[in-house]
């Protein structure tokens, strides 16, 4: 056996852990660690969104692939389009094995601030081939209006 | 064969892939196409799935771009574990779903033990 020298344990460095904890807390700012969404109640997954403006109407359109009708909800309130629903699991998990799961399955919500000026009563909506697209018409006095002038 | 310049603007759609007792099921969202827009074809160990998806004629100013363009192609390798004679395919919603039959080889066989 061999003697060995013993090693007082180290006083605590207080200084050296301040200095840490500023490292840990600068770094939490840097980093990137909120799930990005547009909204503050959307989910982390939230569908792909299109809003196309022109004179007369909105076009908003939305990928919803796999969903029924009955599984969206479209609700516009105070200006804001809030689409919502839930995409259910098509149920079969008797599966032996996965190769490869890229599809996300559950709730999502998303909020679109609109503009004032749309006539709510007229907002048409139609699904088809997993594309939910919304027409939003605008109210006359918000069109742009064309007054010609004729002169003689 | 399609062209580098081509490929680009072509878009890879989400995929499921799992296996059943006897095939393998793929399900492939493809939001915007619809069955005329729909080609799969199998050309030797390739498996390729196009879709063309129903061009949107409005017109007018982008508020929010988030959809992205393009049609969608997929490439796939089988093997000889799928029986090419018995492939199934359905489009519903935007959603391709393939049923790849197991050849008989590869399904799992009860062996029957007789006692004498």
């Amino acid at each position: 056996m061999e003697l060995m020298k013993r090693t007082p344990r180290k006083a605590p460095d207080t200084w050296n852990n301040l200095l840490s904890l500023q490292q840990e807390i600068n770094s939490l700012f840097e980093n990137d660690f909120f799930p990005a969404s547009d909204g503050l109640f959307d989910r982390n997954y939230s569908p792909a969104v299109d809003v196309i403006e022109n004179p007369d109407e909105y076009l908003v359109s939305c990928e919803l692939p796999g969903m029924a009708e009955a599984d969206i909800d479209v609700q516009v309130a105070d200006n804001v389009l809030t689409i919502k629903g839930e995409k259910k699991d098509d149920g079969v998990d008797t599966g032996k094995r996965w190769y490869k799961r890229e599809t996300w399955y559950g709730s999502f919500q998303r909020t679109i601030p609109l503009p004032s000026g749309i006539e709510s009563d007229k907002i048409r909506g139609e699904l088809e081939n997993g594309i939910l697209r919304l027409t939003l018409p605008k109210r006359e006095e918000v069109k742009p209006k064309q007054i010609s002038v004729k002169v003689k | 064969m399609k062209n580098i310049e081509d490929k680009r603007d072509l878009r890879r759609s989400r995929c499921d892939i799992r296996e059943e007792t006897d095939s393998i099921i793929m399900r492939l969202e493809m939001p915007g196409v619809n069955k005329s827009g729909l080609n799969i074809n199998i050309e030797g160990d390739k498996l390729i799935i196009d879709g063309q998806r129903i061009e949107d004629t409005k017109k007018g100013d982008w508020l929010v771009h988030e959809i992205r363009p393009g049609n969608f192609s997929m490439e796939y390798t089988i093997d000889k574990t799928i029986d090419r004679g018995n492939i199934e395919a359905a489009l519903s919603q935007g959603v391709l779903t393939l049923t790849l039959g197991l050849s008989e080889s590869v399904k799992p066989r009860k062996i029957e033990v007789i006692s004498k």
